[in-house]
C-alpha cells in the first residue's frame, strides 16, 4: 500500500523557494554589516603601530585576519546574492514550466485530435455509430440483467452489494494502472477536440480550446447526445423526499474529518446531501455542504439522482439532478447568496461540489473534492481548494486534465509496488476506505499544515453546530407539477 | 582589562595606552560580529526541505555548500582575529 503522496500546487515548491531567497538577501544585508563594521575598526591598530609596542607578531597578524574576513565575506555576499537570485528564478520557470509542459503538450495533441476529426470525419461516424450500437446493445442487455447492466456495476462497486462477485484478474490493473488513468484523461479531453474537428471548426481552434480543458464537457455533451435514442442520460427534475437531523456537535478539523462527514447513503438512509451549520456570535451563519458519491451506475435515470446521468452531466457543465439537488438543500437549509459556505464531496459529490464552488453564485469559502472528475471545472482561486486523487483511480481522470492550477491537489498511488489489486470489488482505488487513509495521511503531512489551518480558519469561533440530511430523488415533469410536499423522518442516526 | 590597569599602563606608555584601547575596541567588535555571523549561519542558512527532489534540489545543495562554506571561512578568520588581539591585549597588559 502506497503511503508517499504527492502534493502540487501547496506552494511548496515556489513558496519554499522565494521563503530561502528571501533568507539569503537577508543574509546578504546582514553580511554586509558586518563587514562594514569590520572595516570601520581595521584602521584602529596598524601592524606598525602593534611592531613600535613591541607585539609580538603572531599576535600582530589579526590585522591581516581582519583583512580576510572583510574579503571571505565579500564574497559571501556575492554567493548569497546569486543564489537568492538564482531561487527566484527557479521559482519564475517552475511555475512556468508546470504550466506550459501542460498546456503546450495538450495544445500539440489538440492540433492532432483536431485535424484527425476534421480530415476523417467518416472515421469518426464509424466509431460514433458503433459507439453508440454498443451503448444500444448494453441498455437493451441490461434488461435482461437482474437489476440492469447499472445494477451488475453497482454490486461490482458498491459495498457489501458486491458479495460474491468477482472482477475478473487483471481488469482491476490496467483501469488502474497510473499510465491508463493518465491516458484515459487526456483520451477524455481529446474525445471532444476531435468531435470539434469533425464539425469542421478549425484545428488551431479546436486545439486551443482543447488546451483550455474544454475538450471534457464537449465528449460529455455527446455522449448524453448518444444516449439520447435510448432514453438514457436524460436529465429530470429532482425533489426533496426527506430530511434528519444530524446530532453533530462540533465542527469538522482537517481533512479526514471532512471525509468521514460525507454523507454514506447506506448509512444515512439514502439521504445524499449533508448541510452543517455554524454559530459564531457577532457574524453571520456558515455552512459546510457535503456532498455524497454515486449511488447507482445505471444509465437510466430512475428514482436516484447519484446515478450516471448526474455523473455525465455533471462532467458536462449541465445541469445534473444532483447538482440541482445540492442547489434545493441549500436553499431549504437557508443558504443565501452572501452566506459563507464550504463544499466538499465525494466522487460525483466531488465534482457537484465544485460545480457549485465555480459558479460564482454563493459565497464559496473553501472547497475539498475527493476523487472527483473536477478537471475541467474553473475552481477559484482565492479560496482554499483541495483536490485529492489517487493516480490508480480512473475516475478523477474522466473530468479531463487537471487544469485549476492554483488548488492543492494531492495525489496518491494506492496500490504500489506490484501490490495486487483487490477482486472483490472494481476500481479498488476510488473506494472510500482507500480515501479515508489518504485524508489521514494528508492531515500528517506538514506540507498541508498551511491548506488545512485556512480551510478550519471557516469555523473558528462556532457555538453552535446543527447538522441535516437530506434525500432527493428524480421525478419527471408531469409529477413533479403534482407533487406533495416533502416529508421530515424523526430518528437522528449517530454517524 | 580593569580600568586601574589601563591607568597604570597609560602612565608608563601613552603609545602602549592609545593601542592597548584600540585593541580593547577592536576585540569587542570582533567578538559581536562574530556572534552576528554565527546568528546568521544558524538562522539565514536553512538546507533544503525535504521534499526538494532532482537537479534543482542538487544545484541548491551545491550553493548552500559553498555559503556555509564562506560563512565558516568568515568565522574561523574572525575567531583568528579575535585571538590574536586576546593575545596582543595580554601581551601589552603584562609584558
Amino acid at each position: 500500500m502506497g503511503d508517499a503522496l504527492e502534493i502540487t500546487g501547496v506552494a511548496v515548491d515556489t513558496a519554499e523557494l522565494i521563503e530561502r531567497a528571501d533568507l539569503l538577501r537577508e543574509l546578504r544585508a546582514e553580511v554586509f554589516e558586518i563587514r562594514a563594521r569590520l572595516s570601520s575598526i581595521d584602521h584602529l591598530v596598524s601592524l606598525g603601530q602593534l611592531g613600535a609596542v613591541g607585539v609580538p607578531y603572531d599576535a600582530a597578524r589579526a590585522e591581516s585576519d581582519l583583512d580576510q574576513a572583510v574579503i571571505v565575506l565579500v564574497q559571501l555576499e556575492l554567493a548569497a546574492q546569486a543564489l537568492a537570485w538564482g531561487l527566484d528564478s527557479v521559482a519564475d520557470a517552475y511555475d512556468w514550466v508546470e504550466r506550459m509542459a501542460g498546456g503546450l503538450g495538450r495544445q500539440l495533441l489538440g492540433t492532432v485530435s483536431a485535424s484527425i476529426g476534421r480530415i476523417i470525419p467518416g472515421l469518426l461516424l464509424t466509431y460514433g455509430t458503433g459507439a453508440i450500437a454498443a451503448g444500444g446493445g448494453l441498455i437493451l442487455a441490461s434488461r435482461s440483467i437482474p437489476g440492469g447492466f447499472g445494477g451488475a456495476i453497482d454490486r461490482a462497486m458498491g459495498s457489501g452489494r458486491g458479495d460474491g462477485l468477482r472482477v475478473p484478474a487483471g481488469v482491476n490493473e490496467v483501469f488502474g494502472h497510473p499510465l491508463v488513468v493518465g491516458t484515459a484523461r487526456e483520451l477524455v479531453n481529446q474525445a471532444g477536440v476531435a468531435g470539434m474537428g469533425a464539425l469542421q471548426v478549425p484545428a488551431g481552434v479546436a486545439a486551443a480550446l482543447g488546451a483550455a480543458g474544454l475538450g471534457t464537457p464537449l465528449a460529455a455533451t455527446a455522449l448524453r447526445s448518444m444516449g439520447a435514442p435510448f432514453e438514457t442520460l436524460r436529465e429530470t427534475p429532482v425533489r426533496l423526499t426527506q430530511t434528519a437531523a444530524l446530532p453533530t456537535t462540533t465542527p469538522p478539523a482537517g481533512i479526514a474529518q471532512r471525509f468521514q462527514r460525507i454523507p454514506d447513503t447506506d448509512q444515512t438512509d439514502g439521504a445524499q446531501v449533508v448541510i452543517e451549520r455554524y454559530e459564531v456570535p457577532g457574524e453571520p451563519d456558515r455552512f459546510q455542504v457535503m456532498v455524497g458519491a454515486t449511488v447507482t451506475f445505471s444509465p437510466h435515470a430512475d428514482d436516484e439522482p447519484w446515478d450516471l446521468t448526474s455523473n455525465v452531466a455533471a462532467v458536462g457543465g449541465s445541469d445534473a439532478g444532483s447538482l440541482q439537488a445540492v442547489r434545493l438543500a441549500m436553499h431549504e437549509a437557508g443558504i443565501e447568496p452572501a452566506s459563507p459556505v464550504q463544499f466538499t464531496g465525494f466522487s460525483q459529490g466531488g465534482v457537484v461540489a465544485a460545480r457549485l464552488a465555480g459558479s460564482g453564485e454563493w459565497n464559496t469559502q473553501g472547497v475539498l473534492a475527493f476523487g472527483g472528475p473536477t478537471g475541467g471545472v474553473d475552481l477559484p482561486t482565492d479560496v482554499p481548494v483541495v483536490l485529492v486523487e489517487h493516480t490508480d483511480d480512473i475516475v478523477p481522470a474522466l473530468g479531463g486534465p487537471q487544469l485549476n492550477d492554483e488548488a492543492v491537489v494531492v495525489r496518491r498511488e494506492v496500490f504500489t509496488g506490484g501490490m495486487p489489486m483487490p477482486t472483490d470489488k472494481a476500481m479498488p482505488a476510488h473506494h472510500g476506505e482507500y480515501y479515508a487513509e489518504t485524508a489521514a495521511l494528508a492531515d500528517a503531512d506538514a506540507r498541508l499544515a498551511e491548506t488545512i489551518a485556512s480551510l478550519d480558519a471557516f469555523t473558528a469561533g462556532t457555538t453552535a453546530v446543527t447538522s441535516t440530511a437530506y434525500a432527493f430523488e428524480r421525478v419527471d415533469g408531469a409529477e413533479l407539477s403534482g407533487s406533495a410536499p416533502s416529508r421530515r423522518w424523526d430518528a437522528p442516526r449517530s454517524r | 582589562m580593569p580600568l586601574h590597569q589601563a591607568a597604570d599602563v597609560d602612565a608608563a606608555d601613552p603609545l602602549r595606552a592609545v593601542t592597548l584601547h584600540a585593541l580593547q575596541v577592536q576585540r569587542r567588535e570582533l567578538d559581536q560580529q562574530l556572534r552576528r555571523l554565527e546568528r546568521a549561519r544558524r538562522d539565514l542558512v536553512p538546507p533544503a526541505p525535504d521534499s526538494w527532489r532532482g537537479a534543482a534540489r542538487y544545484a541548491y545543495d551545491a550553493a548552500y555548500s559553498a555559503v556555509v562554506q564562506q560563512l565558516e571561512a568568515g568565522a574561523g578568520a574572525l575567531r583568528s582575529a579575535r585571538q590574536r588581539t586576546d593575545s596582543a591585549i595580554l601581551w601589552l597588559s603584562h609584558g
